[in-house]
């Protein structure tokens, strides 16, 4: 009865700090207490926050820094002290139909370094890197929710001084690997 | 045997995880992929994934397969070699394993069961055949509206996640060589340098643990990894010395076949390998 009282408190829980998650909630109140099981066999890569560097200015490059609360924000809940290796696909221009604008997450000399991660949700003392590069690193060695991973992402864009006009997008892949190790 | 009675319940308690990440910040684009290793056998021929949307938008996702296992380059750092055409001294099950469905779009909350169905070639020898499962999410768009005449920026976002499968065919074990194990100080670092083969026709999955442990016999430190050996590799492994004193250390390894996150039934035993070097802490 313990673990099904558990999980029935966590359900409640979850309905009283999300109430716009109708879906999750109902499914959660039939559910049986084994919080152990989901934290040792499932990987959930989210992204928190999208990296949007909204309406820009023709001729003047707009940089969000990985620190900044504009930043693209991404979490990995999986199995605790797993190992990940955590790889991002980034594209070098953004297009509208015909026309592209320049996009660059390379280390920059005012923002620095365009990633940063931590394994807990603190931007401000998360550790920046280049987020072209690999990252290994593992789950935080916390029960559920606490097994936790986070990375967050900056970028520049640099419109021209003809820049048509247009929504611009590209395609970021953000991929999370379980090394077995 | 209680980690395998609870798995048996694994579709239900995948709805606690959305509760569990319910109580986070609202999820733009989330898949939840579990079990994070699959293990299939000759005898079932039969597997399954499920697949979870916990964000709040639909989710278009698709499960390829593809032949890889975990290598590690130069710097000691792990990486999944995935083989698009692997030849056929290579132990790979992508080819003859299928997913169904392949795609699925799945609304928020949605649960998805992947079904996996092997059908290996005739003659098949005894052993274990590897592959890995990738599953792609792609979601919401970049949700900015301006004039005819305004400039917005966005970027469109796809999710991959990769596990691993493993299928066994008939008399499978494994085992584990160390080749090589050194220890040296660097910073306020330990920095352990660890190699090993497998051994048998299965994949090595098992925990390692180094204790870092003074002349008076006392352990200072204890790290603990799970590490999985499928050809050879060389890994380095960074730990935190903190408030470490000064002085002569061993590093104690010991190798074991433990993994807590994988269904004991899955675990092949193998004999535990210990090791020990010395290393000094300025």
């Amino acid at each position: 009865m313990r673990p099904r009282a558990a999980s029935l408190l966590l359900a409640g829980l979850a309905l009283v700090v999300a109430p716009g998650r109708l879906v999750a909630q109902s499914v959660a109140t039939a559910s049986f207490g084994a919080t152990a099981v989901i934290d040792n066999t499932a990987v959930t890569i989210g992204q928190l926050n999208g990296l949007n560097f909204g309406f820009v200015v023709r001729g003047t490059p707009t940089t969000i820094g990985p620190k900044t609360a504009l930043a693209g924000k991404f979490v990995i809940h999986g199995s605790k002290n797993a190992e990940v290796r955590i790889t991002f696909a980034l594209p070098t221009v953004l297009t509208v139909g015909p026309n592209s604008m320049p996009i660059s997450f390379a280390d920059d000399p005012v923002a620095g370094k365009m990633g940063c991660h931590r394994n807990q949700d603190q931007q401000n003392n998360c550790a920046t890197y280049t987020p072209s590069a690999p990252l290994v690193v593992r789950i935080r060695n916390n029960a559920p929710p606490q097994n936790t991973f986070y990375v967050w992402i900056g970028g520049r864009v640099s419109p021209a001084v003809a820049q048509q006009p247009g929504t611009y997008t590209g395609l970021v892949t953000m991929s999370a690997v379980y090394t077995g190790n | 045997m209680r980690l395998c009675r609870r798995l048996r319940h694994l579709p239900l308690t995948l709805a606690l995880a959305g509760a569990v990440l319910a109580v986070s910040p609202v999820l733009l684009a989330a898949i939840l992929v579990a079990p994070h290793a699959v293990f299939m056998d000759h005898r079932s021929r039969t597997g399954q994934v499920f697949l979870v949307n916990t964000g709040d938008a639909p989710e278009e996702v698709t499960i390829d397969l593809k032949y890889g296992y975990p290598a590690t380059d130069s710097t000691g750092t792990v990486f999944i070699r995935l083989i698009e055409q692997p030849d056929s001294t290579e132990p790979s099950a992508a080819a003859w394993i299928k997913a169904y469905p392949r795609r699925a779009v799945l609304a928020p909350g949605q649960r998805q069961v992947v079904r996996l169905l092997a059908t290996p070639p005739a003659g098949l020898p005894d052993g274990e055949y590897w592959s890995r499962i990738i599953a792609t999410s792609r979601g919401s768009k970049v949700a900015v509206v301006g004039g005819d005449s305004a400039i917005s920026a966005g970027l469109l976002l796809e999710l991959r996640t990769i596990i691993s499968l493993s299928y066994r065919k008939g008399a499978v074990h494994t085992g584990v060589a160390v080749t090589d194990l050194r220890a040296i100080r660097q910073g306020d670092s330990l920095v352990v340098w660890f190699g090993a083969e497998r051994q048998g026709n299965a994949a090595f999955l098992g925990t390692l643990t180094y204790q870092l442990v003074d002349a008076t016999g006392k352990v200072r430190g204890e790290w603990e990894t799970p590490v999985a050996v499928y050809y050879p590799l060389s890994r380095r492994y960074v730990f935190a010395l903190d408030s470490v004193p000064a002085g002569p250390y061993t590093v104690r390894m010991n190798l074991t076949t433990a993994r807590n996150d994988l269904d004991q039934k899955h675990i092949l035993p193998a004999p535990p390998v210990t090791r020990s070097v010395d290393v000094e802490v300025r």
